[in-house]
């Protein structure tokens, strides 16, 4: 493999999980940080450009997800892995900023140790030295840094305090040299581990016996190595009878016994127990047996109700300006069509699209508020049992409330769960929450199967809380049967941290909002946005020139009912959406359909929902021809409840219709994005083909359910 | 016998001592019990681990041998318990506090 040849410097922040290692991060970087991934897998990966004083080349920070050890449980904690002990690797550091919390250093300092001995180049950091003063905790940073032969910085990432310092010392460390003196190792190889180095050390380009120490240990997954190489690692470990679990607790427990001596004297005072108590306290109300479930279900309702109630004001504002933005356009533009595309085509699906950024902003500040605080750790552990008993983790019930908003973060927040059958399990049950992308549809709807002064006027709000149940009960039953299909050997842990309750780094939380967003809008839109085209174009042309002939129709119609300007225009795209292509594929589709209750008009909505489900109000819109009085949900319903059957002259919508539709829309997989990301998560096509499949088949015998027992 | 021999040999059987600990022989006063046991409230020191793979990770997390271990609560459902690992807490299974053998 060719050398990396950059004008970079990189620099890894590295810990373990609650160190603060983010709020470290996001102060030296602040907006200057991009979210990708790491190559292969989708672990978010965080870079970010700092400028360092005479620099010669260009400094980058990368964030390194939060592990406890160079023995990885899950797929997050290997990245760290494979980049570190790979010199080729895309992601190798040129250095290590190792970020350790104060009161927390008797056992933060174990993967410092492990890294020091890969010999990367690396910087100590002490973080939350403020909350250590406070508790009266003080340690000696220099003669720290002598006894682990490594620049030691001591800062808050709270305050700020202490930037300056670990800026300087990362100029240092850039000018020092490249291949500085190697201090003793922290533990003492066997002498099975000390054959295995000197046998790999022949084979491979191995420069530190603790990088080949981990080879033999992840020679199974280490990506970067051949099928050739592993069995031949294999073999070797086999015949120096080099048993890898017994190895790792033989080298981490005498690492803990160097280096807690060294700890122990740099510690001018032991830490307290304060924190803990007021933790425990608060523990003790909010993972009570009884009242810690109701607090949690308590939250929850108060983050939706956040959600509906806050986001309105906002949403209708975009919708509105839109709304004027397309008039305005076509205004200038005349009529023709590049003003069609650019009007209906893109500029609706870029609404389309921005609407929902009120409701992702607001989920996802609560979500990372609570994250913050350190209350999502404890939801993990208070139903992990009962997530245990649906094949999935405690950890999963992060991603299912995070689906409430959008299937797509929450997809991606299940890299956290180690096991692999459980994390699929989580990915591909979590669609069928109702995600906010749902709600216009349930609300255009909702009207037709319950009347808005219905139990005295809560009738509307019980049945979507209805069909949100609706879509969790299909959930919790579909992850059983995964649990039943899918085989596994891997161990399942829980083994979580709960960290201190701490007041939220307002900074942290303001960026996951504003990533999230941009995710979704950049995701998301480009899909969405293409999608839209296609659409524009399949409703707008039709086979020869059966749309002229439409129009020519609907004119002669409206000039015998003598209609105004406005009626004639509706009905003129009422007969050419007809005549189009879409219309074609609606009334090809109509046979499959008839028996859940729809017509060929919602058809055309479904094919089109399969891109994404908020396309229905927009589809409707134009179908109903009542793009001329804009895209209110109100007047599409007007239009829709005046609908009639023209064989039985009978409501289209009836209330068995509309129910059968509501149904279809809480299980059906309509979200071609939702399906990208899952295959990115899976690395294959055959679970979100599966999960189109399933959700679609249990979203059609629902439906056909409902409308034949009620229709 | 000088000084330093002395010392060596200290040291050595400190560490062959240490070493016996982690090879899952229980070099203890009392009779081992699993964490388990516990009831809520009550307080053991970590001795040794009885399944690796678990004992490997849970050593990483700050659970070492000699470590006061508190029992706190557990969770509803019965599901998990939450410990008090010296001075910090950890959520862990049932079949995860198993595998810890108290002095």
């Amino acid at each position: 493999m060719p050398a990396r040849q950059r004008q970079e410097f990189v620099f890894a922040v590295v810990g373990n999980p609650n160190c603060g290692k983010s709020t470290l991060f996001n102060h030296l970087t602040g907006l200057r940080q991009k979210v990708g991934n790491f190559p292969g897998v989708t672990v978010e990966k965080k870079v970010g450009k700092i400028r360092l004083d005479g620099a010669p080349a260009e400094v980058l920070l990368v964030d390194f997800p939060g592990t406890y050890s160079l023995y990885p449980t899950s797929q997050d904690e290997r990245i760290v892995v494979q980049s570190f002990i790979h010199p080729q690797d895309e992601n190798h550091p040129d250095a290590v900023i190792y970020v350790a919390d104060v009161s927390r250093l008797a056992k933060h300092l174990l993967l410092f140790t492990q890294i020091r001995d890969l010999g990367l180049p690396a910087i100590l950091v002490l973080n939350m030295a403020d909350v250590a003063a406070r508790e009266g905790l003080h340690i000696d940073a220099d003669q720290l840094s002598e006894a682990l032969h490594a620049p030691v910085v001591t800062l808050s990432g709270r305050t700020g305090e202490g930037f300056d310092l670990l800026k300087l010392e990362m100029r240092l460390l850039m000018d020092a040299p490249a291949h500085p003196p190697k201090p003793e190792l922290f533990y003492t190889l066997s002498d099975a581990e000390r054959a295995v180095v000197a046998e790999l050390r022949e084979q491979l380009p191995v420069q530190t016996d603790f990088q080949a120490v981990l080879m033999a240990h992840h020679a199974e997954w280490l990506p970067f190595l051949t099928d050739t190489q592993r069995t031949a690692i294999a073999d070797m470990l086999q015949g120096h009878s080099f048993v890898s679990l017994r190895a790792q607790v033989d080298e981490i427990m005498q690492r803990y016994d160097r280096f807690t001596p060294i700890v122990q004297r740099a510690l001018q005072q032991q830490p307290s127990d304060k924190t803990t108590d007021f933790t425990e306290k608060i523990d003790r109300i909010l993972l009570h047996r009884v009242a810690g479930p109701l607090i949690f279900f308590g939250l929850m309702t108060l983050v939706f109700q956040a959600i509906f109630a806050w986001a309105t004001y906002p949403m209708d504002l975009i919708e509105g300006f839109f709304t004027e933005a397309g008039g305005w356009l076509k205004y200038l533009l005349g009529t023709g069509w590049l003003s069609s595309v650019l009007a209906d085509g893109i500029l609706a699906g870029l609404g389309g699209v921005l609407v929902f950024i009120p409701q992702i902003a607001i989920l996802f500040f609560l979500i990372s508020l609570l994250e913050e605080v350190g209350y999502m750790a404890r939801v993990a552990f208070l139903f992990d049992r009962i997530m245990q008993t649906f094949g999935m983790n405690g950890r999963s019930v992060v991603a299912l409330i995070s689906g409430g908003a959008c299937a797509i973060p929450a997809i991606m927040s299940t890299r956290t769960i180690g096991n692999w059958k459980e994390r699929l399990i989580t990915i591909m049950v979590t669609p069928m929450i109702s995600c906010s992308a749902r709600i216009p549809v349930y609300v255009v709807l909702i009207g037709f199967v319950v009347s808005a002064e219905a139990l005295g006027g809560w009738g509307q709000g019980l049945a979507m809380l209805g069909l949100y149940l609706l879509g969790i009960a299909g959930v919790f039953l579909s992850a059983l049967v995964f649990k039943y299909l899918l085989r596994t050997r891997e161990h399942s842990f829980l083994m979580l941290e709960l960290p201190a309750y701490r007041t939220p780094v307002l900074r942290n939380v303001g960026l996951t909002v504003w990533e999230k967003v941009r995710a979704f809008v950049v995701e998301a839109g480009k899909i969405i946005i293409v999608i839209s085209v296609i659409l524009w174009a399949l409703a707008s042309y039709g086979p020869g020139d059966s749309l002229a002939r439409a129009e020519a129709d609907a004119r002669e119609v409206a000039l015998t009912n003598q209609l105004d300007d406005t009626e004639t225009k509706d009905l003129i795209a009422a007969r050419q959406i007809e005549a189009s292509y879409a219309g074609i594929l609606g009334r090809a589709f109509e046979p499959a359909i008839a028996p859940l209750g729809f017509d060929w008009k919602i058809g055309i909505a479904l094919i089109t929902s399969f891109a994404a489900r908020e396309v229905f109000v927009g589809t409707m819109a134009t179908i109903y021809s009542v793009g001329s009085a804009g895209d209110d949900e109100l007047s599409i319903r007007e239009r829709m409840a005046k609908e009639r059957n023209p064989v039985t002259g009978k409501p289209v919508y009836s209330f068995a219709t509309a129910l059968s539709l509501l149904v279809f829309y809480v299980f059906a997989m309509q979200c071609m994005s939702t399906l990208a990301v899952v295959k990115r998560e899976t690395k294959s096509w055959k679970w979100p083909i599966l999960q189109f499949v399933f959700m679609s088949a249990l979203a059609y015998l629902a439906s056909l359910l409902v409308y034949q027992l009620l229709g | 016998m000088s000084a330093t021999t002395c010392f060596k040999l200290v040291l050595s059987l400190h560490y062959y001592l240490d070493l016996i600990k982690i090879r899952m022989v229980a070099v203890t006063t009392s009779i081992p019990q699993p964490a388990v046991a516990l009831q809520a409230g009550s307080v053991g020191t970590v001795a040794r681990f009885n399944d690796e793979r678990l004992g490997s990770k849970l050593l990483a997390m700050g659970v070492l041998p000699g470590s006061r271990l508190e029992i706190l609560r557990a969770a509803p459902f019965g599901g998990g318990v939450v410990v008090k690992i010296d001075d910090h807490l950890l959520a862990l299974r049932k079949e995860e506090l198993l595998c810890i053998i108290l002095k």
